[in-house]
């Protein structure tokens, strides 16, 4: 990491919000009403439970539920008297809560929950404490930051190589994760096996190599 | 000597409109008019460059629905009626024009003769198949032919069901295979969006590399040190490069882009809707609606209403001009460029194919004259990712930002207020397919095959993010609504088929011959 790379960075990003969603269909695609466009009844609900959180922006969550009458049932949950609740957590903590009194229905959530995992717990309040009762699957959220890395975590991969799972794997057993010197030297160690397979068996596209900058084939 | 590369990246997609039960679909007229004002004309621009001893390298998606809409004879043979009404048009026109609009008569003569050398370069040097012309360059070398989700499905929203991320590039590969026969190097992840964990998918199915827009770079963990100005590798080594804003942006603005030179033909005034109704419906919707024909006389001219005359050779003699300039333009950014790098940079410019020709009626033109100016100087050279990949084997590590090229960067053109509805269907429809498919492993009832085939391809052809898109820009709205609630109809309506084991054979006949898309579908590749 040097001052040409903060330029080059920083060149890269645009100018304006200019972006290229004007797609070409767009201009081809006219609103005309066409004798050929019917009406196609589908379902309503699926009568299965859900909890769904999909990611929009870097702050904007698109959440949307399907709570069944037995799981209602089940819990003794009355949605004339009481809510459904929905939190957001990550691996801190409670971010964001909403409520409402539908079985089925959507939310679009507002905040800014950057560059995390994140995920959404259906529930409902019973004396006070919140009950889960589905959670649903994480996200990984966006991230508008530039994240300049320290010359230690500069990490370089020729191509064709899968290395990720060999050094987490090797990182993992011999516990060097956590410990940014440990790591380097663990693909230090990594890098002098790739050579010496390089040396016994040549060069293949299986053969691995890591690097850090400078190494390049340039 | 080369002081730097030109990565030219062209995405050709449309989404799969097929209306057998209509002689005359207006859906159906958005490829025809692809084929005839970007397809064809690049396609004999780059026969050109090649008959002229002129070398160049072009990168290019064909979508797996594009590629099955080129290769259905039924699209195709009312392609061919098409383009026998346009030369019809044409000769009315240049008719009336010698009579009562002498000052568009040129123009009229110039559209017959366009439609004719289409029709002549459809039927002589394709042999009736647009995709002859793809596999020529492709096999030759001079172009990489790359593929896309097999509907174009938004792949970060459909994630909740990895297997349908899965099925949307394993299909993808499959059709790649059936109409290029070989696997595909490389993936325009549709409409660039990338989610972190995707990359393992793309290196299970062989794919090296993908597109992203420069933010999934910038801000990727941790930053892309060479920029968008190199490619980087994911964790699990798929080469991603990054698109650069300037040279997007001098071509695709509409305000400060080549295409808005006052010069070049005006996209909307159109014959279709200046003449006479009573001469003019024939060529319009059936239903009286008028539409664009192709038949448009003005130039750009300005901002406001007053259009003059359109003559293609002056345009002709501007898209010179501009290759010069965007030639002039990326020789002195990558000598800018060299200053901060230690290997020689590259500028990756992707933009959507149909953006040549049909919004930018001379764009092929610039492309042709744009690659004889690369050949002729020799300071930059175009090349393909994996050229570059060749040159350049080591990249960084890192783990690209999700992000899309769509307005704002993510996700929000494909899920807003308007759309958000489509999800919970597709979520439902992809897990209902995991778990049809598992019950149903062992089966051999033809039936049953047939049922659950069918029922893939409406799921597939649902998750198609286009009609997401369309719902959002307002454009074909109503199509684009009841396109998806159709395909979302169809499943439930073959899932009861199958449930029920009470098969409406006249219904399955009919949406296997309406939604024929991939031929070679194989229910058992949604099993884990």
């Amino acid at each position: 990491m040097n001052e040409n790379n903060r330029y080059l960075i920083k060149e890269s990003i645009p100018k304006d919000s200019f972006s290229s969603t004007t797609h070409a269909i767009d201009t081809m695609a006219q609103e005309v009403p066409s004798e050929g466009i019917r009406e196609y009844p589908i379902p309503s609900r699926y009568y299965k439970d859900r909890v769904t959180l999909l990611p929009v922006n870097q702050s904007k969550y698109y959440l949307y539920w399907e709570i069944t009458d037995e799981t209602l049932q089940k819990h003794g949950i009355d949605l004339n008297s009481q809510q459904l609740h929905f939190r957001i957590y990550d691996a801190n903590g409670m971010l964001f809560t909403v409520s409402s009194s539908f079985a089925v229905s959507e939310y679009f959530i507002k905040g800014v929950f950057e560059n995390r995992k994140i995920y959404a717990k259906a529930g409902f309040m019973e004396k006070g404490v919140f009950q889960e009762l589905f959670v649903s699957q994480p996200i990984h959220t966006f991230s508008s930051q530039i994240n300049l890395p320290s010359d230690k975590d500069e990490i370089w991969m020729c191509r064709g190589l899968l290395w990720s799972e060999f050094l987490h794997t090797s990182t993992t057993h011999l516990e060097f994760s956590g410990s940014s010197a440990k790591y380097i030297k663990e693909l230090e160690r990594l890098r002098f096996l790739t050579q010496m397979t390089q040396s016994t068996f040549g060069v293949g596209s299986s053969t691995m190599s890591l690097s850090h900058k400078g190494d390049s084939n340039d | 000597m080369i002081k730097g590369y030109w990565i030219p990246i062209l995405h050709s997609h449309l989404p799969f409109v097929k209306h057998p039960e209509y002689d005359n679909f207006l859906e159906e007229h958005w490829l025809f008019e692809a084929i005839t004002e970007c397809y064809i004309p690049l396609l004999s621009r780059l026969k050109k460059l090649e008959n002229e001893g002129v070398e160049f390298r072009l990168t290019t998606s064909i979508t797996p629905p594009l590629a099955e809409m080129l290769d259905d004879a039924h699209l195709m043979g009312k392609y061919a009626k098409f383009l026998e009404r346009q030369i019809e048009l044409g000769e009315k026109e240049i008719a009336r024009t010698a009579q009562e609009d002498p000052h568009f008569h040129n123009n009229a003569l110039f559209y017959y003769h366009f439609f004719k050398e289409t029709k002549t370069f459809f039927d002589t040097v394709l042999h009736g198949n647009v995709l002859n012309g793809y596999r020529y360059f492709y096999n030759k070398g001079s172009l990489e032919v790359i593929t896309c989700g097999a509907t174009h499905g938004f792949l970060p929203l459909l994630c909740v069901n990895e297997k349908a991320v899965e099925v949307q590039v394993e299909v993808a590969i499959k059709a790649h295979q059936k109409h290029f026969h070989r696997n595909p190097k490389g993936i325009w992840l549709p409409e660039c969006a990338y989610y972190e964990g995707l990359d393992r998918i793309l290196k299970e199915n062989g794919l090296e590399f993908f597109i992203v827009d420069s933010h999934a770079l910038v801000h990727a963990n941790p930053t892309a040190l060479n920029g968008v100005y190199a490619p980087v590798h994911t964790p699990h080594g798929v080469a991603a490069f990054g698109r650069d804003g300037e040279s997007s942006k001098q071509v695709w603005s509409s305000k400060e882009g080549y295409p808005g030179d006052v010069n070049y033909r005006d996209f909307y005034r159109d014959i279709g809707y200046d003449l006479d109704y009573d001469y003019i419906k024939d060529y319009i919707n059936p239903d009286g609606q008028r539409v664009f024909t192709g038949y448009k006389y003005h130039k750009i001219t300005g901002n406001s209403d007053y259009k003059e005359a359109y003559d293609p050779y002056i345009a002709s003699c501007k898209t010179q001009e501009h290759a010069r300039d965007f030639h002039f333009n990326r020789e002195k950014q990558i000598e800018y460029l060299s200053r901060y790098m230690d290997r020689t940079p590259m500028v990756v410019s992707p933009y959507d194919a149909e953006l040549f020709g049909h919004w930018w009626f001379e764009g092929p033109e610039f492309l042709y004259n744009l690659f004889k100016e690369i050949d002729k100087h020799k300071v930059i050279k175009a090349i393909t990712p994996l050229d570059y990949l060749n040159r350049y084997p080591t990249n960084q590590v890192v783990s690209p930002n999700p992000s899309s090229w769509g307005d704002q960067g993510y996700y929000d053109v494909w899920l807003n207020e308007g759309n958000s509805w489509i999800y919970r269907h597709l979520h439902e429809m992809a897990d209902k397919m995991s778990q049809y498919a598992y019950n149903y492993r062992d089966t051999h009832e033809s039936n049953h095959v047939r049922l659950l085939n069918q029922m893939l391809r409406e799921l597939l052809l649902a998750q198609s993010s286009d009609w997401a898109f369309l719902v959002t820009t307002a454009t074909a709205s109503q199509y684009s609504i009841s396109r998806t609630k159709e395909h979302i109809f169809n499943f439930n309506q073959l899932v009861d088929m199958l449930n029920s084991n009470t098969i409406d054979f006249g219904r399955l006949a009919y949406l296997e011959e309406k939604n024929s898309i991939f031929s070679f579908i194989d229910f058992k590749i949604f099993l884990d």
